[in-house]
């Protein structure tokens, strides 16, 4: 059956620009504060798909670090994610994909696009082409984005969108 | 694939009516020819033929036939519909335009079809928000009047709170002002139903924190357990989290939730549960599913309020109707006395300033008490005369007038007429704004009341036609009698103390009573003598110098006329003439002044 709510969970590192990629876009309620003090800011996208409407409740989770770690209880019943990964650190592309295998097991088999943030910064790019490529290959579906001109952030949501109505209702 | 060759019954018949037909001339030839090719064809063709025709049978018989779809489309529909709604969202865009189309064509059939269902709709509308008008009401009146109000609204100013908070946080026991049915592991929102008169933020946000909340709670405290918050309490509010496999229910408390409600989330959460997975079984959609949980939801929107309050509610709301018809009563006595004390003001108001002998200068109303202030002639009419008078009311108003003269025409003629004081002989009457005198006066007084009237602006208003100047009649009886015998009077031989000079005396003293008599009537009277004394004419002077005063008499003329010219000066009543030369003939004539004569 078709869902008209879904959860989707936003990882990444520590000032990846998660929380600025989709601020312009959805609907909030609690301020930023939530993330820093329980770990997760909760914001809502309304998007209408083949003429159906479909809310997602995006869990913007706080960007892990060597002090803090995510808990998997926040990607409890989630429908698919977002991994963000800052251009301009190719470290933190490396760290998306370890957070994506750690909780692999927790989001199942739910959709998921690797988000490249920082489009935007060129002179500052870190991560090659050819990474993109190889992860591309590899079957992620990879998206470079910008949070300061918007660059595919409305594309990513119809695309998770899209995605996990197919599995929904398969 | 071949079937065996067999006699073919129709081909048969066709070689039998060949023969019978054979030899009937040109045309008969023709048609044996063709028969004779049909033959051929049946027996080279006839299998083939036969295959032909049950293969065009069967091709009819899989066709769709509208009569065959009528047959199973009902049998197709219900089985379909089980499975699913496929076949309703298939549908739904052909029902819509169809809906339309009908609408457009004839709205009557529609609106007579959805008719018993739109009016019972309609009326439990009308009737849910009567009965919420009625109850916010009860509530208002209940709340606005009573003594108790008025120390909530007190303590809503000391708290800085709305007064409706403090109602209802004296008024409740408990309200469960919402409730959001969520997903266990997800946060997604089921559900959410609230408390009409409760402002709430989005639930789906609100769902999926509370799920975070949760998470973060058993996370950070329970370790990882399976345990999780049940109650959150903040100020007057608790938030009572029931949790189940895989649906949460939050209840939004305001109030002191008793430990019963718990109870009665956690049975109405199995309820749920029970419902949620029925449901699911039957693939219903999000949108099924929150329709169909709804009515259990609504059911946890209980509110309990506190017994006394309940019970005091209805008393006092009997009593404080009471109150209410007795202050709407007194309103409404308080209008009309307010506006019939507000007519007999305008009334005394009008009365007076119409009044002749009044100046009003102010007119005031308080309440009751009314002030009237001027000028008043104490010839007019007093403020109590004049109640009496016009049958009026005016009690309760306080009149303070200052005396003055007023020249209204009626009041001066009253005022003449006060001053006149007229002898016994005198009728003096007031007829409108004149004043009549009747009877008699002596011209001394006629003369007074005329001075009287002048000086006090009246002349015009005095009417003395009908009085009778005693004075005036007097002198004219006196003029009447004056002797007009003629005497003779010889100059020479004039004896004042002679008998004969008797006449003259006579004469002499009717003329001064009549000089009397003129001063009294203040007349003035020309006293004419004529002599005729043909042999002097320097006689007469001397004669009346030694009889009487001519001067006393106001003599403004004397005229001696000759005799021989017979020069009269007109008018000239009473004069005798004699031919006699010796005799002369003496006679006064006496006149008014003026314009009248006699």
């Amino acid at each position: 059956m078709t869902p008209t709510r879904v959860k989707v969970c936003m990882l990444g590192s520590f000032a990846v620009g998660k929380t600025s990629l989709v601020q312009r876009y959805v609907k909030s309620l609690f301020s930023e504060r939530y993330q820093t003090t329980i770990g997760v800011q909760i914001d809502k996208k309304e998007l209408v798909i083949d003429g159906r409407p479909l809310t997602i409740m995006l869990w913007d989770l706080y960007g892990e670090d060597e002090f803090q770690k995510l808990s998997a209880s926040f990607l409890r019943g989630a429908h698919g994610a977002f991994f963000v990964a800052d251009g301009t650190r190719a470290q933190s592309v490396d760290h998306a994909l370890e957070l994506a295998e750690r909780f692999a097991p927790d989001l199942g088999d739910g959709p998921r696009i690797l988000l490249v943030n920082k489009h935007d910064l060129a002179a500052q790019w870190e991560v090659r082409d050819e990474t993109l490529a190889r992860l591309r290959a590899k079957g992620w579906l990879v998206l470079c984005t910008s949070a300061k001109d918007g660059e595919n952030v409305e594309r990513a949501f119809e695309l998770l969108a899209r995605a996990m109505l197919e599995r929904e209702s398969d | 694939m071949s079937e065996p060759l067999e006699p073919d019954p129709s081909r048969e018949r066709e070689l039998s009516t060949d023969a019978a037909e054979f030899g009937n001339g040109r045309s008969d030839r023709q048609h044996d020819e063709a028969s004779e090719l049909e033959r051929v064809r049946s027996i080279l063709l006839g299998r083939e033929r036969a295959e032909l025709a049950r293969l065009e049978k069967r091709v009819d018989e899989l066709a769709p036939d509208a009569d065959q779809v009528a047959r199973v489309l009902p049998d197709a529909i219900r089985i379909e519909s089980k499975r699913g709604d496929r076949l309703a969202r298939s549908l739904a865009p052909t029902v819509e335009v169809a809906v339309q189309e009908s609408v457009r064509r004839n709205p009557k059939a529609l609106a007579d079809a959805i008719f018993p269902i739109i009016g019972p709709a309609i009326r439990n509308s009308v009737e849910a928000m009567l009965a919420a008008m009625v109850d916010r009401l009860n509530r208002a009146v209940d709340h606005s009047l009573s003594p108790r109000s008025i120390g909530w609204r007190i303590e809503a100013w000391r708290t800085n709170r709305s007064f409706g908070e403090v109602v209802l946080l004296k008024s409740l026991v408990y309200r469960v002002e919402q409730v959001l049915l969520l997903r266990t592991d997800s946060g997604l929102l089921v559900k959410h139903v609230a408390h009409p008169a409760v402002a709430v933020a989005d639930p789906d946000l609100v769902a999926g924190m509370l799920t975070a909340i949760n998470d973060f709670v058993a996370d950070s405290f329970a370790k990882g357990a399976d345990q999780a918050l049940e109650h959150v309490e903040y100020a007057d509010k608790t938030l009572e989290l029931v949790r189940g496999p895989r649906l949460t229910l939050a209840a939004h408390v305001r109030g002191q939730a008793p430990r019963e409600l718990r109870l009665r989330l956690q049975a109405l959460l199995e309820e749920l549960h029970l419902k949620v997975a029925e449901l699911e079984a039957e693939r219903a959609s999000d949108e099924t599913l929150a329709a169909e949980l709804e009515p259990a939801l609504a059911r946890a929107l209980e509110t309990q309020e506190r017994e006394n309050a309940k019970k005091q509610s209805g008393a006092m709301f009997v009593v404080l109707a009471l109150a209410g018809a007795a202050l709407v009563l007194l309103a409404v006595w308080g209008i009309l006395t307010h506006a019939r004390r507000a007519e007999r003001f305008d009334l005394i108001a009008n009365v007076l300033r119409a009044q002749p002998g009044y100046v009003v200068l102010a007119a005031e109303r308080n309440g009751e008490r009314m002030t009237f202030e001027g000028l008043r002639d104490p010839l007019a009419p007093s403020p109590e005369e004049l109640a009496q008078l016009l049958d009026l009311d005016f009690s309760g108003a306080t009149f303070t007038f200052e005396p003055y003269a007023s020249l209204d025409r009626s009041l001066v003629a009253k005022r003449v007429l006060q001053a006149l004081t007229p002898p016994p002989s005198v009728d003096a009457q007031l007829v409108g704004d004149r004043i009549v005198l009747s009877g008699q006066a002596t011209h001394a007084w006629i003369e007074l009341a005329n001075s009287l009237a002048k000086a006090l602006g009246a002349a015009d208003q005095l009417d003395a036609t009908r009085l009778v100047d005693l004075d005036l009649e007097a002198l004219r009886q006196a003029i009447d009698e004056l002797p007009y015998r003629a005497f003779v009077v010889s100059a020479a031989s004039f004896d004042p103390k002679a008998p004969s000079a008797d006449n003259v005396h006579g004469l002499a003293a009717a003329l001064q009573r009549v000089d009397s008599l003129a001063r009294a009537a203040d007349r003035a009277i020309d006293v004419r003598v004529v002599a005729f004394m043909p042999e002097t004419v320097g006689v007469l002077p001397a004669l009346l110098a030694k009889t009487v005063s001519l001067e006393s008499l106001l003599l403004t003329r004397v005229e001696f006329v000759d005799s021989a010219d017979h020069r009269f000066v007109p008018p000239l009543v009473g004069v005798r003439h004699s031919e006699a030369s010796d005799v002369h003939e003496f006679g006064a004539v006496a006149r008014f002044r003026g314009k009248e004569s006699w």
